[in-house]
């Protein structure tokens, strides 16, 4: 058996950022959260169908909305004080408005929106609205197939791959570090030959999910074990 | 000042977060209350109980500080800055004032069974001076504070800033939302809040007073029918909860700074001597301050690094205690 080498490779820039499996936004309403830098970020499904990214922060006063990963309707409630958003990004509750808030106009405190990329089935978010395309950013081409196709649900923290080489079903490890997300892209180039894996670990919710996905070229599937959130060395 | 939860016109000119972000992650913010803020206040640092003997000996909290409270001889409070926790480290038997040979010694004062500590003895002004009507019926109800003694303690630690924590406790409206099950029974709209120097109060009353009580503490001699019905949620300047529930228990819940981005809520409940609190009641105060208040800040201190993290508007009666609270820090902090 070879051992796949180190993954290396500069970050993806401009913020983008691992978020998610498509598979895991599939209906309206659905989301999931990641991190853009220092910026947390939420992926929602809007009730028009449209993937959009925001800040995951109540312009109120600025807490987290979302954790995790899962469904949030058809709005996005801060469960604080209930001002209230919609899946486009739009204030449309302030609860006591007219006694606390005289004055304030809701269009003026929109969720702050980021960017949003669909690649080989996986979603990444950028904060940055107007991050060059994803794409022009890899530092070889990714190209869309079926095979690279991956359903990412792992966890947050460093935890390894196990999964098999090609033609021969001999476990290897790939030694992911989800807190540097955008490893997990790059390391789509840094395999041997032969290997082009996609690894999805978008939900950060370690609780709910237990396996991994992975689909290599080689058509191979296979299920990889994730540690419980106390194995994890975050 | 006193002020009515829910005026028919609110008034004034806009209420704001004034603090930057920096105050709620920076080593150098936090360095400079360690500094500035907390040796500038008569600190709550333990209760007449803790140390009943001579010999006796407790660590309270001083900001990040830890003093050093003991009993000497002739039955004396004596207290002592101990910022390399020295004493604990060694864990006397005992402990007599002449123990803390090198420590500085700090101004140590009571008020109602609660002991107070100060860390520049050279400027502290009088504790009942520095606590105003704070010790009033108005504040903190009649109870007879020194007849109670310690039924129960728990310790949190929180991934947030300490600030994050008090501006939860004197935010009134999340009461609303994040508490709507927990504390659906209280009437916010009738809350009354006061302040009196940098403290501050609030009161409300239970819609059901028959709901109002924590069942598994007998009513404490003395209260009244209308304080059982009550719930007491103060602040004594600048990180020092300390509430009232339905006439049968009083509780402070120090939030001590551990880290510019942590904290540690030391959360001390007191009521009738011999009196038990039930799971079920533990529960339910875990629930509030925990589960719900403590969820609420480290989700904040999830954002407050981003360059984009900003506050907008703030409820114009309902948070006003917050800018408040902001002013009196930068009154100390610049």
């Amino acid at each position: 058996m070879t051992p796949y080498p180190p993954m290396q490779g500069a970050p993806i820039q401009h913020g983008w950022t691992l978020a998610g499996s498509a598979s895991a936004l599939d209906r309206p309403g659905s989301f999931v959260t990641c991190e853009s830098g220092l910026t947390p970020m939420l992926v929602v499904r809007g009730q028009d169908g449209a993937l959009r990214a925001f800040v995951n922060m109540c312009r109120h006063r600025g807490m987290a909305l979302l954790q995790g990963c899962g469904e949030t309707g058809k709005s996005i409630t801060c469960p604080y004080h209930a001002w209230r958003f919609d899946t486009t990004g739009a204030l449309r509750v302030i609860p006591q408005r007219a006694t606390q808030f005289p004055g304030v106009d809701r269009a003026d405190w929109s969720l702050i929106p980021g960017a949003v990329a669909e690649l080989a089935g996986l979603i990444f978010a950028s904060a940055e609205p107007s991050a060059p395309a994803l794409p022009d950013l890899l530092p070889v081409a990714w190209t869309e197939s079926d095979e690279a196709a991956a359903r990412a649900e792992g966890a947050a923290g460093t935890f390894e791959l196990e999964f098999p080489g090609p033609g021969e079903r001999v476990s290897s490890r790939l030694t992911v570090d989800v807190r540097q997300q955008q490893l997990v892209a790059v390391a789509t180039t840094g395999s041997p030959a032969g290997y082009h894996v996609s690894v999805g670990v978008g939900c950060a919710d370690e609780a709910d999910l237990a396996s991994t996905l992975v689909r290599v070229r080689a058509g191979l599937t296979v299920d990889v074990s994730v540690p419980q959130h106390e194995e994890l060395s975050v | 000042m006193t002020i009515t939860a829910a005026p028919e016109t609110p008034a004034g000119p806009p209420v704001r977060y004034l603090l930057p972000a920096e105050a709620y992650f920076s080593a150098q913010w936090y360095e400079r209350e360690q500094q500035l803020l907390f040796p500038a206040h008569w600190a709550l640092i333990g209760y007449a109980t803790d140390v009943q003997s001579p010999g006796d000996w407790y660590v309270g909290y001083c900001g990040a500080t830890p003093v050093v409270l003991c009993r000497d001889s002739e039955g004396a409070l004596r207290a002592f800055a101990d910022p390399d926790d020295s004493i604990s480290a060694s864990q006397p038997t005992r402990l007599m004032a002449a123990d803390c040979a090198g420590l500085t010694e700090c101004a140590v004062d009571t008020w109602a069974g609660v002991i107070f500590a100060h860390l520049r003895p050279e400027t502290a002004p009088p504790l009942m001076t520095w606590l105003g009507t704070f010790p009033s019926e108005a504040f903190v109800g009649l109870f007879p504070f020194e007849d109670l003694v310690g039924i129960d303690r728990t310790q949190w630690d929180l991934d947030c800033n300490w600030k994050f924590y008090i501006e939860n406790h004197i935010d009134i409206y999340h009461l609303w939302y994040l508490h709507e099950k927990s504390l659906g029974n209280f009437d916010h709209h009738g809350l009354t809040c006061r302040s009196t120097g940098p403290h501050w109060s609030c009161v409300e009353a239970a819609k059901d007073p028959t709901l109002a009580r924590r069942e598994s503490l007998p009513r404490i001699p003395g209260v009244t029918d209308v304080e059982a019905t009550l719930i007491r949620a103060n602040l004594l300047f600048p990180n020092v909860p300390w509430t009232s529930t339905s006439g049968n228990a009083v509780t402070t819940y120090q939030v001590i700074p551990t880290g510019p981005e942590t904290c540690r809520l030391d959360f001390r409940l007191r009521a009738v001597p011999g009196s038990v609190i039930s799971d079920e009641d533990r529960a339910n105060g875990r629930q509030i301050l925990y589960a719900e208040d403590g969820y609420a800040c480290e989700q904040m201190q999830r954002v407050v690094r981003a360059p984009q993290f900003g506050v907008g508007p703030l409820a114009q009666v309902h948070e006003r205690p917050i800018m408040e609270f902001h002013q009196n820090l930068l009154t100390l902090l610049g």
